[in-house]
Order: structure tokens, then sequence, then C-alpha cells
């Protein structure tokens, strides 16, 4: 595995038309390397879309600019997110994310280091679905990255829109 | 029990409901919890084994008792004597009839000496008594309850003490109270007798309507005055009296105040007086008195002005001398005058002299003289006060009579009578010649008739049976024969004759002869009929008596008083027709007296009872009675007698009026005078001595500069011939006159004019009221309310006071401070103008609406309290001002003004939004510190996330036998490398704060060139082309800082335009508004616009690929600041390069 390229996107299976299962929106690089390798380990198959920021995030889901072919930008199961990011934080993107009638059903979990009050209280306001802490130690990080995956990508039932079957 | 009925028991009332004492075993809880609530001690006692319980927490102050209160004995020994006998008896009525009770009691105890205890008694199946109650503390009601009793014992004394009739009148018209005078003034004994009564039936049928009227609209809040009489006729009394509503602290009345005055005896002397002194003048006229005023010492004269007419003075004249009148008496009755004079002045009698007066018209007018002598304190003759009466007529009347009477003595003078000689025995008869004559014939006929034959046949046929009878019964009884009859004249007329004769008797009684005479009393007669013509058509009584007192005249008027005809008075003796022997006896002595002195002499009245009771006054005029050219004595007595009952009554009714006038401005409180045209008082009561301390004589003498204090006499004087010429009096003028003692009086003049019956004004009469007491009120109070202005001029608060209609009518000097108006506009007129003029803003800088500006909302009846709100002046400048404001009420509650007090609380307003400022900054700082923390606190924790997430991956590399371990290792030595650097710049930015910086001038060329020198590493890496501008400004700075900032912008620079064909960076300065802009410019990637300001942030990365920390444009930032400088980025855009701006701020600089 290689770091990924700057501002790409970086789909790490064969892009297929309806195979993303995370969307993982990280910054720093090491983190995003820690996380794919933590993932992967739990969850052999999985296909995990990389963006570097809010910017790019948010584009990737209202596929505008480079995402613009829905069939290179699947809907994630769901989007895992950091908070403090150049451009647009994690914040401003729940934010856009919820207040959208067609990405509101989307979940979206927090992954972050800030433990700050007004963080986690702003996340729930703009009705992010979760909200979890980075661990330091790498077991732990493993251990939660098996539960969020076994959670999110197994147990939990997929938002169905009523009005519109797109996503 | 008297606390049961006393007021505040009843006013609690509604507690002691909400609060009663438990009753019924189930309502236990919840009713002694809502009792325990409301502060309340509830307590049960049973008659059984008297036993006594509190439930739930026993009152506080038993705490202070040392004994246990667990039974009746020791309750009742908690209260003070005479309560604890009170609340005994209580106890065993509650016991007895189950009676309840609710009462104050004083305990024996410091602190809570007055409670109220309630108790109510239920009995219980086994005939025992149960009571249940409970005491509260009411230590704060009672005081109030006895300061309140003490004020309404104040109230009520001065209420009844008051002298004027106070009531109280409930919504309904209903009195329900009236003071002691009230009841008083209605003739009532307690207030039981009006109270509940009906205002209008204390009113008679014709005020009712109209007080009706006024009472309404006193309840709906108009106050009136009015007047209103009850009873009848002379105990009829007038009332002055008005409603007064009384208002609660709502505005709203409820009830109404009714102020009563007796003004019965003031109406009464204001119509009396008017009455009084029109009845003076009727009287004058009818009589016709022409009155004068002799002053004895200095000989003026005074006199009406008929008088003046009479003498034939000018009526300006106002004064002459007594020539004006003894020059024009007769000379003849000159020495009558001064006799009369002279008896009056030196033996007080009365003057009373008749006189003929030549008038200026050239006649002669018959004067009766009366006059009346006054004397001074020391019985000087001082003056005369007299009236002339024009008798004329009567004195004509007089005369006439005796004219008529002369021609009757003619009428007798000259004639002779005729004899006669009747032979009984032989039946001849001797005519004389002159009977013959007197019969018509010759003297020598019928010489030798001799028979009596002829006589008779000579007798009227229809006397001669009464003649012969008449002959016969002198013969009879011998009588004397006096007799009038009719005989037929030769030429065959009658006339008529007397006769009297008398005859001669025989010793035997047989009568032998009978002689007497004839007179032809034909021409008398007629003479007499013409002279009772005459005499019963003058309207007096005219009458003549001779010597005797037997009248030989009287005429109808005469005869009629004496109830007779006047043949049947004529003959009579006065003293026969007299029914008052007394009256008849002194009318006698009267006539011997005239007939005495042989003069004409005036009875001037004399009484006289007419015999059908009637008592009249007669005015008697007794002339001697006389026959033509004979001397005295006279033979009798001829009298005119006017009756001059209805003058005398009228004479009597005019005293009685002045009696009454003068007893009425005599009693009166108010000083009563009269003054004539030229200003001298010409009669002033006795309350002059009361009010001024002069006498009436004093008052007359003294010049006015005496009487008046400075200029009040100029003020008087004006008034007076003001008054004068316009012929009206005044009303209500206050005048300031000095009293004897010195001592100013105010008095409040009103007076009417005094004409004389031709319309003339003579002077003024009037009625001065002492108001010195109210004048002094009214200056005590003008004193306080200039006090109340000194206070409102000096207030430090502004003061403006608007009317009812809102015009501004005061404001004080501190106001107009405020109002930022000049000394000159302040005095000036134009102040309500300016004040217009300022805008109202409320506290959000918004016009204020009209209806919401305090004195607005004042004269709505409104108060407004502490209200916040600007003006903005002339000159623009704001003042935010806090009002209070409260309407002005007069005592019907009416607002009739508007007044605001109102400070300038602009400094107070600027210092709190300075202090406002001020928070926002240090919130700002706190969310500041807060960010940092938590960012610091995310950015610290990424390395060590990447490290040990790292370390943890090798272990298993290690483990599972892969080669990433260079990989991994770099990773996190990488990690550890930026959380130095990361440590290393939180710690620089932090000390950029802290540590006082040294400041020096320097060239920022120079400092720009050095900056360059400790970059060459990275400039020469990236091959960047820097340019510095040279001769920028010298500054004064802290050098390794700003050189710190501008290698932080260079290394920036250099890293984002290093992928560029030709990486540029330019160090410069531009002049921009005067001030020198410092700039690290690129051709680099350049910035988004809207990550312009996100970029200036701590730990902001827009390119994290590109490493750093995102600390040093905060650093950067942080050094410009501490230099009071600002930091900005310019950038066209992505790709188009950017520009890092600052300034230096104060820093010096110099070219």
């Amino acid at each position: 595995m290689t770091p990924p390229e700057n501002g790409q996107p970086q789909p790490e299976s064969t892009p297929a038309a309806t195979d993303c299962h995370v969307l993982l929106v990280e910054d720093n690089p090491d983190h995003r390397e820690l996380i794919c390798t933590g993932l992967r380990d739990c969850h052999g198959d999985i296909n995990i879309v990389n963006v570097n920021d809010g910017e790019q995030a948010l584009a990737y889901l209202r596929r505008t600019g480079e995402y613009g072919d829905p069939q290179r930008s699947p809907r994630p199961q769901v989007v895992l997110l950091d908070l403090r990011m150049p451009k647009v934080d994690g914040l401003e993107v729940i934010r856009q994310l919820k207040t959208s009638e067609e990405l509101k059903r989307i979940p979206v979990v927090v992954l972050t280091t800030s433990k700050a009050k007004i963080d986690v209280a702003k996340a729930y306001d703009y009705h992010a679905n979760s909200y979890l802490l980075k661990p330091e130690e790498y077991s732990e990080l493993q251990e939660l990255l098996t539960s969020l995956s076994d959670y999110w990508l197994q147990r939990n039932q997929e938002p169905i829109s009523l009005h519109d079957d797109r996503g | 029990m008297s606390s049961q009925s006393d007021g505040v028991a009843n006013r609690e009332s509604v507690d002691a409901h909400a609060a009663a004492p438990p009753t019924e075993h189930g309502d236990h809880n919840a009713v002694h919890q809502a009792l325990l609530g409301a502060g309340l001690s509830v307590w049960e006692w049973t008659s059984a084994d008297d036993s006594l319980h509190w439930i739930g927490v026993p009152p506080r102050f038993l705490q202070d008792v040392d004994h246990p209160v667990r039974d009746r004995a020791s309750f009742l020994a908690l209260v003070q004597e005479p309560h604890r006998a009170e609340l005994d008896a209580a106890w065993q009525a509650a016991l007895a009839s189950g009676r309840d009770w609710s009462m104050d009691l004083q305990l024996d105890l410091k602190d809570c000496p007055w409670v109220r205890s309630v108790a109510t008694a239920s009995k219980l199946a086994d005939g025992q008594v149960r009571l249940s109650g409970w005491i509260q503390c009411i230590e704060r009601q009672k005081e109030v309850e006895l300061e309140l009793r003490r004020r309404e014992r104040q109230l009520n004394a001065l209420i009844n003490h008051a002298p004027i009739c106070i009531h109280q009148i409930d919504l309904n018209g209903r009195i329900t109270s009236m003071n002691r005078t009230g009841l008083e003034m209605m003739g009532l004994e307690n207030p039981g007798q009006i109270c509940g009564v009906h205002y209008l039936d204390c009113t008679s049928d014709q005020d009712r309507t109209r007080i009706g009227q006024l009472l309404q609209k006193a309840i709906k809040g108009e106050g009136s005055e009015f007047e209103f009489t009850m009873g009848e006729g002379s105990s009829q009394l007038t009332f002055s009296s008005c409603f007064v509503p009384m208002r609660n602290e709502l505005g709203e009345v409820y009830q109404l105040m009714g102020i009563t005055a007796d003004v019965t005896e003031q109406r009464r002397a204001e119509r009396e007086l008017k009455r009084s002194t029109e009845g003076y003048e009727l009287a004058q006229r009818v009589a016709r008195l022409e009155r004068f005023d002799w002053t004895l010492a200095d000989d003026g004269l005074v006199v009406s002005n008929g008088l003046k007419r009479m003498l034939g003075l000018g009526e300006e004249a106002n004064v002459a001398t007594i020539d004006a009148i003894t020059s024009r008496i007769d000379p003849d009755y000159l020495p009558n005058w001064r006799e009369a004079v002279r008896g009056c002045v030196h033996s007080g009698r009365e003057l009373r002299v008749e006189f003929p007066l030549i008038a200026a018209d050239g006649e002669q007018r018959w004067i009766l003289a009366l006059g009346d002598l006054r004397r001074d304190a020391n019985g000087v003759a001082t003056r005369l006060l007299g009236a002339l009466t024009d008798i004329t007529r009567q004195r004509r009347d007089a005369d006439a009579l005796r004219e008529s009477q002369e021609r009757y003595e003619l009428a007798v003078r000259g004639t002779t009578e005729g004899v006669w000689d009747w032979n009984i025995t032989t039946g001849n008869v001797f005519y004389s010649p002159r009977f013959r004559e007197l019969l018509g014939y010759d003297s020598d006929d019928l010489a030798s008739e001799k028979r009596v034959e002829w006589f008779t046949q000579a007798l009227h046929p229809n006397e001669r049976d009464e003649v012969w009878a008449a002959v016969d019964e002198h013969l009879q009884t011998r009588e004397p024969f006096n007799r009038e009859f009719r005989l037929r004249t030769q030429s065959g007329r009658y006339r008529l004759f007397h006769a009297r004769g008398h005859a001669a008797w025989a010793d035997d009684g047989t009568p032998t002869r009978m002689a007497g005479s004839i007179q032809d009393v034909t021409e008398q007669h007629e003479a007499q009929r013409l002279l009772r013509e005459v005499v019963d058509l003058v309207p007096h009584q005219i009458f003549a008596k001779d010597a005797e007192g037997r009248f030989i005249l009287s005429n109808s008027r005469h005869a009629e008083d004496l109830g007779l005809t006047p043949d049947e008075v004529t003959g009579r003796s006065q003293l026969d027709l007299t029914p008052d022997p007394q009256q008849a006896a002194a009318f006698l002595a009267d006539d011997q007296r005239v007939i005495q002195a042989g003069r004409v002499t005036l009875i001037p009245e004399e009484q006289y009872t007419c015999p059908d009771g009637r008592q009249i006054t007669l005015q008697t005029h007794k002339i001697p009675l006389r026959l033509p050219q004979s001397p005295p004595p006279s033979v009798g007595v001829l009298g005119v007698a006017i009756d001059i009952t209805h003058l005398k009554e009228t004479e009597h009714e005019l005293r009685l009026s002045q009696d009454k006038f003068r007893s009425l401005v005599e009693t009166t409180s108010d000083w009563v005078w009269e003054i004539d045209t030229s200003g001298h008082y010409t009669y002033s009561n006795p309350q002059l001595g009361r009010i001024l301390g002069y006498s009436d004589e004093e008052v007359r003498i003294l010049p006015r500069e005496e009487l008046f204090e400075d200029g009040e006499a100029d003020r008087f004087e004006a008034l007076l011939a003001d008054s004068i010429k316009r012929r009206t009096g005044w009303r209500n003028t206050v005048l300031r006159m000095r009293a004897r003692s010195g001592e100013v009086r105010f008095l409040e003049s009103s007076a009417t004019t005094v004409v004389d019956e031709h319309g003339v004004l003579v002077g003024f009469r009037g009625i001065d009221r002492d108001i010195t007491d109210r004048k002094r009120a009214e200056e005590e109070l003008a004193k306080t309310r200039s006090l109340l202005g000194a206070a409102v001029e000096s207030s430090p608060a502004g003061v403006m006071i608007v009317d009812a209609s809102g015009n501004l009518q005061t404001m004080n000097r501190a106001g107009a401070l405020i109002g930022g108006l000049t000394d000159e506009e302040f005095e000036g007129e134009n102040v309500a103008s300016i004040v217009q003029s300022f805008e109202t803003l409320d506290v959000h800088g918004q016009p204020l609406e009209a209806a919401d500006l305090p004195l607005v909302r004042a004269l709505s009846g409104e108060t407004t309290h502490n209200y916040d709100m600007i003006a903005r002046l002339r000159d623009g400048e704001l003042r935010w001002l806090l009002v209070n404001a409260a309407p002005v009420r007069n005592t019907q509650g009416a607002i009739i003004a508007g007044v605001a007090m109102f400070m300038d609380v602009t400094d107070l307003k600027q210092g709190e939004r300075q202090r406002e400022s001020l928070i926002e900054e240090l919130e700002e700082k706190n969310a500041e510190l807060e960010r940092f923390t938590y960012t610091v606190s995310h950015d610290l924790k990424s390395p060590i996330i990447t490290i040990k997430g790292f370390l943890g991956l090798l272990e298993k590399d290690l483990a599972q036998g892969r080669d990433q371990v260079h990989d991994r290792i770099s990773r996190i030595r990488n990690a550890s490398d930026q959380m130095s650097q990361l440590l290393d710049e939180l710690l620089e930015l932090a000390r950029i704060g802290r540590v006082e910086s040294n400041r020096q001038p320097a060239s920022l060329t120079e400092l720009a060139q050095e900056a360059v020198l400790l970059i060459g590493g990275a400039i020469e890496k990236y091959n960047v082309q820097v340019e510095v501008q040279p001769n920028m400004p010298t500054v004064l700075v802290d050098r390794n800082r700003i050189i710190e900032a501008l290698q932080n912008l260079l290394d920036n620079a250099c890293r984002f335009s290093k992928d560029k064909p030709h990486p540029t960076v330019k160090i410069g300065f531009r002049v921009e508004a005067g001030e020198d802009i410092f700039f690290v410019a690129d051709n680099g990637i350049g910035i988004p616009h809207e990550y312009h300001d996100k970029v200036l942030g701590l730990f902001e990365q827009l390119h994290p690929e590109e490493g750093g920390t995102g600390i040093g444009l905060a650093i950067v930032k942080r050094i410009i600041e501490t230099h009071e400088g600002r930091l900005w980025i310019e950038s066209p855009g992505e790709g188009l390069g950017a520009t890092v701006c600052f300034t230096l701020g104060e820093s010096e600089s110099q070219p």
C-alpha cells in the first residue's frame, strides 16, 4: 500500500458502479493509511473512497466537478469524517449533507481526535449519526474499526427514500 | 366581644374565612396544611381532660414561654388583662353554647404582644366539647390599625369642630356621615337621624331637580357649588353648599364630600340692606322730606337735591351755609325760626316751626321745619339734622275756610230783625214794620193787619202744622221757641226765616202773650250751604268750636271721624263726642291756649281715638275765631286737622327699617361704610374699630395716606374717580389698609352707588371684608410655591411642565443645560419651539411615537418611571435621558398638567456601552482561547496517533514477517519531528504575547534583506527569485520579531510558488491614504478569496500536504498586532499568486 496522491479520490479497489462501502474524509495522510489498513484488516474486500478535505467530500457526494459521473462516484454506505480539515471542515460538511434533501439519509460517523464540547455538540446539532474518538493504540483503533464496519456495513439497515430510489 | 365588631376584624374577615378553624375531622389535614402555610398555629382542646394540643408547629413565641402551654389555664396565662378575662368569658361561652370566637389579644410577651385568636367549638358524642382554633401574630397589622385609628380620630376631631357642615355622601346619594356642626345646623341630635337619608330628601321641592343634577354630575366626578333653601317664611334657611368627589388611588370616585355653610344671615342681611335702602328712599319720596344737615361749628349746610332746587343752589354745590334757608324765610316769621332753633339747641326741644318761604321760583311756600340735634361725646351740640316739609296746600285749605267764615259774618252784618207780639188772649198780633218789610211789603202796607191767621196763611202749607205744634209745645213746656220756617212774601216766593220767641204766662199758667223776632236767613242759609260744600270738599278735618267747646262747625271728614253726620255734630260739645275724656280735655286745653293767645297754633301731632276704635294721628292748625274787627279774646277756635297717621306709619316703618339696617350693619363682621363723591366717609359701622382700630370720627378726618398702605391711597383714589365716572360700584377689590397698630390689613372691598331720588350719584355704600388671614395664607402658599419653584430651578435634574394641552409651561435651568440651550435662549421666548425641535428616539435609535412620550402619557394619566430615551439635539448630538413623568391633578382629580424630570445619562450609557464592548472583546478572547486549546490538543494528538498507530503496525509487521519496517519508522520519525516543530512554534507564539518587546528604529529594507539571508537555503532549494525594494521607510520596531515575521512570509511565499516556472517573491511597500503598507508578494498558487481570513487562524492549513504546522501565519499576525498593525491577504484567485500585506500602526516611520 502506498500513500495516496494529493487531492485525488483513491478507490482502493477496482471501480465498480455500486461498490462503495466507505467514504473516508481525512486530511492527515498518516491517519488515512492507519484507518484504511485497520478497515481492511477486519473486512478484506471493503471499498474505501478517500478524499482529503470537506470540499472534496461535498464534491464527491454532490457529484460535481471531477465527480460528475455517477458511475464513478457511487453512494457510500457510511461517511467516516474527520473534523479539522483545511478549506471546508467536517462540521460544515455535516451541516450541508444533513440539510440536503437528497443526501441527508447517508449515515455520517465522525472520527476525530477532538474531544472539545463544542465539536461534539455541533456535530449532533447538525444531525451526525455517530461521534467517535480516534484511539491512540493501534489495537484499539482496529477494535473500533472492526465494530464500526460490523455495525454500519453489516448490521445497519441501509436508508431508503420513499421518493427517490437513486441512492 | 369588642374585637368582633371593630373595623380591622371586619376588614380581615376575608382572611378569617379563608383560614377558618378546622371543624370536621375529615378535613383536618388539608385545612391544617393550609393554615400552617398561612403562618397560623393550630390548636385543639378537649374539655374531657383539659388538654391542649398544638397541631404541627407551635407558635414561635412559645419558645419564650418558660411553662408548657398544655391546658386552658396555661393558655390563658399567656394573655394580658383585660384580654385574659375576655378570652376566659369567650371560652366559657364556647363551652356552654358552642359559640365561636374571633378576637385580638394582647399577650404578656415581649416580641409578639398582639395575636388574633379564632376558635370554634364542637360537641363530641360523649357530651364533651372540643375547641379547635388558630392564633396568628398580628403585631404589624395591629400597629397599622392603631396608627389608622389615631389618624382617623384626629381627622374626625377636625371635621367635628369645623364651623361648617361636613358630610359624606355615598354613590347612591345617601348621607353616610355628618359632623357635629352639620347636625346642629339641621337641628338634629345624633348622626343616626341623618345617616342613610337621601341627600335630595333634605332639599326643598323647588331645589330638588337642580341639586339632583349636580349630585349626578358629582358622582361622575364633577364637583359643584350651589345654594339652596330649607323651611318656609321667616324660618327659611339658606345654605351654600358644594359637592367634592373623592377619588381612590385608581382615580375612581368612591364617595362625595359635601360641605355646607349656613349663609341665611348673610343673604338675609343682603336682602334687608337692599329692601331697607329701597324703603328708605320710598319713604323719603312719599314724605316729600327735604333733608338738611347743618354743622353748627362752621355753619356748613348740606342739603338734599330737592332742597337745593327750592333754595336755588346749584346741584354741584355740596356745602352752603344756613343763610341759604334763613334768607328766604318771610321776615315776619324769622323770629319764630330763631326762637325754635334756640329752643332746640339750648333747651333740647325738638325743632318744629312753620314759616312761609320764598322759593327760588318766586312762589311763596309754607314750610314745616322739623329737626333733631346731634351732640358729640361731651354733649356739645354739633349738628342739626332736619327736614323741611312743604305744607303750602294744608295752609291754603285753612285760609279758604277763614275767608268763608268772614263772608258769613258779613251776611249776618246789617240785618235787623222783624218783631212780632201775639196777644193770645185777644188773638191780635203786632207785626212790626220791619216784619212786613221782610215779607216784601211796604212798611205802611197792611198796617192794620192784626190777625194771627195772616201769619198762618203766609206759612208754607207744609210747615203750618209743624210750626203751630212747636208753638203749642213752647206754651206748654216753656222751652225757648227757636225755629226756622218758610213764609210767602208779597211777591209770592217763599223765603227762609229764623224765628225766636218767648211766651208769658198768667199766674195760673195760662199763656197770655208770646213775642219774638224773625230774621230772613235765606241768604245766610245759602252761604252756609256753600261753605259746607267747600269745607266738605277739603279732605282734612275742619271744625269750629265756641269758647265753651261746642262745635259750631264740622265738615264731613270731621264728622265722619266722630262717627256722625255734620248736623249731628253741630251744637254738641267736644266732651260729649270724644270717647276718651283725657283726649277731650287735652283738646279743650289747646283750644283755650289758642283763644287766649289769639295766634295760630300748630299742634304737630295729636292722637285721636275714633268712636269706631281707629287710632289716628292728627296734625292740627288751630286758628282763633273772632268776629270781624273785634279784639281778642276770640270767641272760638277754627281748626284744620290733617290726618298724618299714614305719614307717621311710614315714618315709623322707615325708622324701623333704618334701625334694622343699622343693627345689621353694626352686627355684621364686615366693615360697612358710606362715602360721598368727594371721598369722605359719611358712615362707618363699629367693625371699623375691630378691623382697623379707628373710630367712626377718626376715619372721617384721617388723611387717606394714613388709612392706606403706601401707594394704595392713590389706587383707591383712582378706583373712586373711575367709579364716579362710570357711575358703577366695584366688587371684591382688594385694598391694603393700615391699621392704627401699623399692621397691614387686607380688605376685600365691594361697593354700590348711592343716588338721590333724581338719580344723581351722591356717593357709595360698601362692605369691606377683612381677608388679611386669607391673604396671609395665600402669601404662605405663594412662599411655599416659590420655594418649590426654587427647588425645581436648582434641581440637578431637568424638569419640564406642560399644560393639559401639551404646551411647554416651564423648564428649569438644568433642563436647558441638558437640552443644549444657551443662557440667552433659556431666558428667551422660544424655549418651547427649541425643545419641540428635538428629535426623540427610543433606545434602539428609532423615532419615538408621540403617544409613547412620557409627558404625553402623563397627560393621559399614566405615570412613567425610569424611561430610557434619546433626544437628538439641534447639533445632532444624542443625549440619553432617563425620564420620570407624572400627571398633575387638581383637587377634583382632573389632569391639569404633566411634569417630567429627566437626567442626562449619556456618559453612563456610553460607559455601559464601553463595558459591553469590553465584555464582548473578552468573550471573543475567551472563545479564541478555547478554540486554541482544543485545536492544540487536536493537533498535538494527531502525531501521537500516527506514532502509536505505526508502532502498532510495526509490531504486527514484525510478527507477521512483513517488510515495511523502513516506511513505518520513517512515518514515526516524521510525526515526531512534526510534533517537536509544533511544540517549538506554539512556544514561540506564546512568547510573542508575553515578552516585552524592545523597539529600535530600523529600515524595513535592511530587515527584509536580513530575512532573505536567513532563509537563503529555501530560496536556493526552490530556485525562487527574491526582490527587496530599496529605501523602504525606517520604522520603530522590535527588529528580531519583524525579521521573524518576514522570514515566515518569505518561507510561505517560496513554498507556494516553487511549482511555477519562474517563482518570484517581492518584498516592498506602497502608500495608501497616507499609510505605509508593506507586503510580501509571490506569483504562486494563490489563495481562493473565501480562505483569506481562515488561513490566518492557528493551525489552519490550506495545503497540509505542503508540510508545516499551520502556526506560521498565526505567529506573523501576532507579531504585527503587537506592533499595533494589521495583517491581511490579497490574492486575485487560485493560481494567480498571493500578497500578504501589513501595516506597522503607530510605529514611528521615517523615510
